[in-house]
């Protein structure tokens, strides 16, 4: 019996630290993730290489927050008397005081660990990693310290909430209010969470930076467990009410018509070309016209595959290290981006344009890989937990809570130094005075009809099955958006960016009616969500351009070749010594069959995203055997080597960055051996 | 006790000024000692303070990009800008962090609560102190500012030597800075105006000259944050006139609070002059 009221009082316990409970789960969840973990290493090597604190202070401090949040929350919904869920006997002295004691300690320790025991680290000097650890293992005990001893430290708290006759903390009867102090607490918590939240909206970008990844993931953990334990659970349940948490979030899908921000900025004004290509056949021909007579080198198609930030920098990195080879700019004809692909592609685009269209040299220009070295994690992060989070509660969509803002501005940034700031120009406007940049084609995929879209300045009607833009036949936002909205468009992440939302335009000034009811219930016509739930590698699209240009390069004796530029394990794997050789993407099965694990979880559900995750790998091969075939064996698979651990997110360590440099012409030795042949860092080790 | 050496005391103008020079003095001796903690710490590591300015006074991406590329070749050893040599900076920008905003944010917050307490206001049977609250946020606000804005300028730096800055990051940068003085104008205005409270007892100048320095200082530093911009010796002077007044207006309060709370009995304050 006592056994039984035990595990009630474990399911009521649990019920009510609901919110403290999720939010220990998320935040282990962060920290172990890659992504995560490359976030902490990025740190750690600020501090070890630049003798720079401030991530690891904020991190410091937001982890201890978050540490005094649980302690705080869980220690008020145990305690107290909740009508709506009492507990079957009295709790022990040792559940009431050392559960939301331990759970509070355990936020900055679990950083600790992490740190401490995560291979990712093994390339930081120990003096560094371990006095990191030990640091956040020592706040951890100071918090335990503060929770045991703070009565002996701050004499008023000994009187503040009480102690039962045996010492042991007090139960907050029914009858008695909550101390004045704990209100005006929990007050200035939730105030100061709303201006942390404020800040980040006056500056998406430049503050998250500063704040750092984890510590913006810490302090809004802190944040929403305290209002999720008082406002939405303690208060409800002290007056014999459910929690209010579920009823929230029923609120959140019921209003989610009307909380749509995510359509985007639109440039005021856009200028064209009257004599710009339309169509992929016109632009190979404008294209050709301005190669050298007599040149016969061969035509480049890339395909950059997706894949974060990690597909990002590799593409940005191999075509840089291809740009050695003379001329090989003036020979790529069309990039086809997906996802991180595609940013890379769209930086690397943008950062030989200036050269490639007469721009003045001698001037030193961020390259590529330079302005992918931003941060552009914290400003998503920053967007996801504060102010995108709020709009989902908030019935009237507010455009600059949109957390896109975050990666399209962080890319602009960027790319600000460049001649013409060509990221904030729209696609069009790219190509003005440049017929000879290679065409982008930037990879997405349309929610509604599951179709790809094709972003670029050409009509889609050569592209097998593309989404049509011409049969919407209305003036949409995306023909006003930027370069670095459309590389988004095809690189919206899971999770880290929301599907984008694209609008009718009005044909003309509306009216006030029309603009208020526009203003809250925006013309939405389709939505874009990230090109690599269609064709993760870029490699269809690639072959829709062979189809319209292969006759022509025929006629003119010309090879066409594809470059498939993938960070994908599995091909790199497949690759071997191989990689950059036409033997590399040989088609084989996609993995070796194995049979599913003794413990297979949720076999209701799992393998239904399993199946759809796997379909969309498997396929990957399937396209790279069409493109074997169709190219003639001019493919040439540039995979990221296995050796490089680099993570699926927004940001890289500066140890991944080098390691992605130093690896660079070793895949490329085998096809391009001038490129590969270029200085190397000085930081490389010796090949 | 009669003291016929002494002579006559000294007119009342004189009377009136003299503690009005003597607490200008020492509230310039505490802005000077702040600032050679601020600047003076980090000279020795070679970073020189007029840097520091010269990075303050920078208002363009391209202006500020100059002067951290000019300063990281500075620095003895540096092969190239890209080796980041900006740790000074980073120093400096950590000891105002960590030490300078966490003590004035302190001092502001106990002399608004002391000042609440001795006129009578803010005891808990009378419910929240609202003003006081309100004086807490603008404060808060103000620090927090403080620490975006450091945190800033030391992102712009690192973006600086990569070639990376953008205006618009300039543009950020400089709006916290003025934020950061309004909020912080604000909320000094308010401890002048608890200071000028009629419940606390008239005694002594200094709570007067405290207080009034501070409803002076607050309009000064609302106008720095929302229009001046350094960079011009006239900035200059009015920066320095800034710390200047916050130093006298921190003084004297400090001393009008010490005064009235610990060192003279309550009884004793009541029936003073």
């Amino acid at each position: 019996m006592r056994l039984l009221h035990g595990l009630a009082n474990f399911i009521r316990g649990s019920v009510r630290c609901m919110f403290p409970l999720a939010t220990l789960g998320v935040w282990t969840g962060v920290l172990l993730v890659p992504q995560g973990t490359d976030v902490l290493r990025a740190a750690l090597e600020r501090l070890s290489r630049l003798h720079s604190v401030g991530d690891l202070l904020y991190l410091g401090v937001a982890s201890m927050l978050l540490g005094l949040s649980l302690w705080y929350s869980m220690r008020w919904l145990i305690d107290a008397e909740l009508p709506a869920l009492r507990f079957t006997q009295p709790l022990s002295t040792f559940w009431r005081t050392w559960v939301p004691r331990i759970a509070g300690a355990f936020a900055p320790l679990l950083v600790g660990v992490v740190i401490a025991a995560s291979g990712s680290f093994s390339q930081v000097e120990g003096l560094y990693r371990y006095g990191t650890a030990g640091a956040f293992a020592v706040l951890s005990a100071l918090l335990l310290v503060f929770f045991w001893r703070r009565r002996h430290f701050v004499p008023s708290l000994r009187d503040a909430d009480g102690r039962d006759q045996d010492g042991n903390p007090g139960v907050l009867a029914l009858d008695q209010r909550l101390p004045p102090g704990t209100t005006g607490l929990i007050f200035w918590s939730i105030l100061l969470s709303a201006m942390l939240g404020g800040l980040f909206v006056q500056f998406p970008l430049t503050v998250p930076r500063v704040v750092g990844a984890a510590a913006i993931a810490a302090l809004a953990l802190a944040s929403i467990n305290l209002f999720g334990s008082f406002v939405l659970t303690w208060l409800p349940m002290r007056r014999s009410m459910p929690p209010l948490g579920p009823w929230l979030v029923l609120w959140a899908i019921l209003i989610s018509p009307f909380t749509d921000n995510h359509g985007g900025r639109v440039l005021a004004d856009v200028k064209t070309s009257p004599d710009a290509p339309q169509t992929i056949a016109e632009a190979y021909d404008k294209w050709s016209a301005g190669l050298p007579q007599g040149d016969t080198a061969p035509v480049y198609i890339v395909a950059a595959e997706g894949g974060g930030i990690r597909a990002a920098y590799w593409t940005a990195a191999v075509l840089q290290a291809l740009d050695h080879t003379e001329g090989f700019r003036n020979h790529v004809f069309a990039i086809s981006g997906v996802s991180g692909g595609s940013v890379g592609a769209a930086m690397w685009a943008a950062s030989v344009r200036d050269a490639m269209c007469g721009g003045a040299s001698g001037t030193r220009r961020p390259q590529a890989t330079d302005m992918l070295a931003a941060d552009l994690v914290s400003p998503a992060l920053a967007g996801l937990f504060f102010y995108d989070f709020a709009q989902r509660f908030i019935p009237i969509p507010v455009d600059r809570l949109d957390r896109s803002q975050g990666l399209e501005e962080g890319m602009e940034r960027a790319a600000y130094r460049l001649p013409g700031r060509p990221l904030e120009r729209s696609i069009s406007e790219f190509y003005l005075g440049c017929a000879h940049l290679p065409e982008l084609l930037l990879n997405s995929t349309v929610v509604e009809t599951g179709q790809r879209a094709v972003l670029s300045r050409l009509g889609s009607s050569e592209f097998a099955n593309a989404f049509p833009w011409a049969a919407t036949g209305e003036t949409l936002s995306l023909s006003r958006q930027a370069l670095s909205q459309f590389t988004h468009h095809s690189a919206r992440f899971p999770v880290i960016s929301p599907a984008g939302s694209i609008r009718a335009l009005p044909p003309g000034e509306p009216d006030l009616w029309d603009w208020l009811v526009q203003r809250w219930w925006p013309p939405v016509r389709l939505r874009l969500a990230d090109g690599g739930y269609f064709d993760n590698s870029g490699v269809q699209t690639a072959l829709d351009v062979l189809e319209v240009i292969g006759p022509a390069a025929e006629r003119s004796k010309r090879t066409v070749k594809l470059i498939v530029i993938t960070s994908d394990p599995q091909v790199a794997a497949q690759c071997g010594t191989a990689a950059g050789d036409a033997t590399c993407p040989t088609p084989q099965k996609p993995d070796p069959w194995h049979a599913p694990s003794v413990l297979h979880w949720l076999h209701e559900t799992v393998p239904i995203v399993e199946a759809l995750y796997l379909v969309r790998d498997s396929r990957l091969h399937i396209t790279a055997a069409q493109a074997i075939r169709r190219f003639d064996q001019h493919v040439i698979m540039l995979p990221l080597p296995t050796g490089v651990k680099a993570p699926l997110g927004w940001a890289l360590s500066e140890q991944v960055r080098e390691d992605i440099l130093c690896n660079t012409p070793g895949v490329l030795k085998a096809r391009f051996p001038t490129a590969a042949s270029s200085p190397r860092p000085s930081y490389c080790p010796n090949p | 006790m009669n003291q016929p050496h002494l002579g006559r005391s000294p007119p009342w103008w004189v009377r009136r000024v003299r503690p009005l020079i003597a607490w200008l003095l020492l509230g310039f001796a505490v802005a000077v000692v702040a600032i050679a903690v601020l600047d003076g710490l980090t000279a020795r590591w070679t970073f020189a303070s007029s840097e520091s300015r010269k990075l303050d006074a920078s208002s363009t991406a391209e202006g500020y990009e100059a002067v951290v590329i000019e300063y990281a070749r500075e620095i003895p050893d540096m092969p190239a800008p890209e080796n980041y040599s900006i740790w000074p900076l980073r120093t400096q920008l950590l000891i105002d962090s960590l030490v300078l905003e966490p003590a004035y944010a302190g001092l502001l917050l106990l002399y608004g609560l002391a000042l609440r307490r001795l006129a009578g206001r803010g005891a808990a049977s009378e419910g929240w102190d609202w003003p006081f609250q309100l004086m807490c946020l603008l404060l808060a606000a103000g620090v927090m500012y403080d620490l975006a804005e450091n945190g800033m300028i030391v992102r712009a730096a690192e973006d600086g030597l990569w070639h990376l800055l953008a205006q618009p990051t300039m543009v950020d940068v400089h709006d916290a800075t003025r934020l950061k003085w309004t909020f912080l104008g604000a909320a000094t205005l308010m401890i002048g105006l608890f200071a000028r409270d009629r419940r606390i007892p008239p005694v002594r100048p200094w709570l007067g000259i405290g207080a009034w320095a501070a409803i002076i200082v607050a309009p000064l530093a609302a106008i720095q944050g929302v229009r001046l911009r350094f960079g011009t010796p006239l900035d200059g002077v009015l920066t320095m006139g800034l710390f200047v007044a916050f130093g006298v207006a921190l003084v004297a309060l400090g001393r009008a609070v010490w005064q009235l709370s610990d060192a003279i009995p309550r009884e004793a304050v009541a029936n003073a002059d």
